[in-house]
């Protein structure tokens, strides 16, 4: 029997979320954005007045008002947008177990078992984009397929509010004639690689032999021809089912350049400590740490080393991490976002290998953990190391506490 | 943004709210006569988005909303 996935998309979602707060606002250009005294001043969504100043997700607050003075800025209220995603997938979860999130705003679903209730997918999908209207008053896209990345391309066809569908007999006609650049994985790199050997549709990709497109892009370039000719055939994956963690990080960026080690010591402790705490809580440990760097002029650079032992301690990460940092950079220009992010992962089960040669430091280990036990109890900021005092307005924030959202990969659902 | 209300509910033993009276801005108490349906939705007037309550007040019909843990009233 064909599979029946629906990808379902929020339109404008963290703006939708505000102006439903905040009627008045409904006909006049909106945008949320990070906070700009910390820095964080990008446009993160914008509603579809903005949409026609040509304002842009990523755009700097300046630039976005350069475009549109009249702009009415919001600051993004995570926690607000994570229960309404919460409320959204409850619904979701009435027509199907098989959820499989992508991001805040978008989840795919296979309701091929709930079908016989309705006449047809298209019924079904009606149903759900008018219960999110009437019990959350938020618009959703909804792409209907055989196969997810068809479902994906379906709801980002679709206008607002709307649903489309993509039958398998559909290809030729609702697939092939659109650009390459609007399936899933062809970013703009890839577009201007397949430009090269004329290859501008989708069709034109499916119809390319794969051997050369594999040839030319790699595991990639397979990847995306199973894409173009709807042989992809990945699993809804169910709600409840975990995925595999590969790693940890947290980054930030800072509330002001940074220009010296001193410094970066106090933006790299938090990120340090949350990382670890994050390990702890997840029973792993790591053996593989990597940092990166963001300068002023957005230029970026990352450096990592495996690392002979495993750890979950904050200090030793901390002490890899700097060592790290003092590798790359000699601040010839400041340092404007700092990360790091711990892989190779084993799960210790509470059991653990100890190293053959150096000894294990038990006492920091217990250390971490209870200032863990403290901040779980009292707070993050009740206690803390010394050195992120020293400038307060650097160190003080909390990596894993305001860190929530992972970022999704499509391959996280099981398909490759 | 909604202007909330302070309002005097029944919490029954099975978890469900049931609203019994409205304290309007003056300080005033207003009996809600009977619900008449309780469903989640989105206030169209006031903005946000919870359980709403159809309830007849004085033989006005009048929408109650509980938007996590906070009431406001929507007209018809």
């Amino acid at each position: 029997m064909e599979r029946v996935i629906l990808h379902c998309d929020l339109n404008s979602f963290y703006c939708s979320v505000e102006i439903l707060y905040d009627l008045k606002l409904k006909n006049q250009p909106v945008a949320v954005c990070g906070d700009v005294e910390k820095r964080h001043g990008i446009i993160l969504a914008k509603n579809d007045v903005a949409k026609k100043f040509n304002i842009k997700t990523t755009d700097t607050v300046y630039e976005a008002l350069n475009k549109c003075p009249n702009l009415i800025l919001k600051q993004s209220n995570l926690k607000l947008y994570l229960t309404y995603s919460k409320k959204v997938k409850a619904i979701y979860q009435d027509y199907s177990d098989k959820i499989e999130s992508f991001g805040i705003d978008e989840a795919w679903l296979d309701v091929s078992d709930c079908l016989s209730n309705y006449n047809n997918a298209f019924e079904l999908a009606y149903e759900i984009k008018e219960r999110i209207k009437f019990e959350l008053g938020l618009t959703i896209s909804i792409g209907i397929s055989y196969n997810k990345i068809f479902a994906k391309l379906g709801s980002d066809i679709a206008n607002k509010n709307e649903i489309y569908t993509i039958n398998q007999s559909d290809l030729k006609t609702k697939v092939f004639p659109l650009p390459v650049g609007s399936l899933l994985y062809v970013g703009k790199s890839t577009e201007k690689k397949l430009d090269l050997f004329n290859i501008r549709t989708i069709g034109d990709l499916a119809t390319t032999n794969r051997e050369f497109i594999n040839k030319h892009l790699g595991k990639n370039g397979d990847l995306i021809w199973i894409f173009a000719n709807g042989l992809e055939s990945s699993s809804v994956k169910k709600s409840d089912e975990t995925t595999i963690i590969k790693s940890v990080g947290n980054s930030t960026t800072a509330t002001i350049d940074i220009t010296n080690f001193e410094d970066l010591k106090i933006i790299l402790m938090p990120l340090c400590e949350s990382v670890a705490s994050r390990l702890k809580d997840i029973d792993c440990m790591a053996n593989c740490i990597t940092i990166s760097l963001k300068n002023s002029n957005f230029e970026s650079l990352s450096k990592q080393i495996t690392l002979d032992y495993s750890t979950d301690i904050s200090k030793d990460i901390f002490k890899v991490a700097l060592q790290l940092c003092r590798q790359s950079t000699n601040f010839s220009s400041s340092i404007r976002a700092v990360g790091v992010k711990c892989s190779k992962l084993i799960n210790t089960n509470n059991y653990q290998q100890t190293c053959l040669f150096s000894e294990y430091n038990d006492k920091d280990k217990k250390l971490d953990v209870a200032i863990d036990q403290i901040r779980r109890r009292f707070g993050h900021y009740k206690i803390g190391l010394a050195i992120t005092s020293v400038n307060s307005e650097l160190g003080h924030f909390s990596p894993k506490d305001d860190h929530t959202i992972y970022p999704t990969s499509y391959f996280i659902g099981g398909s490759k | 943004m909604n202007e909330f209300i302070d309002v005097i509910c029944f919490n029954s033993k099975d978890g469900d709210i049931y609203p019994l009276y409205i304290i309007w801005e003056n300080g005033i108490k207003y009996q809600i006569d009977k619900i008449l349906q309780k469903c989640p939705a989105a206030s169209l007037k006031h903005g946000g988005s919870g359980m709403r309550y159809t309830c007849l007040i004085q033989n006005q019909m009048r929408y109650l909303f509980n938007d996590n843990n906070r009431w406001f009233i929507d007209k018809i």
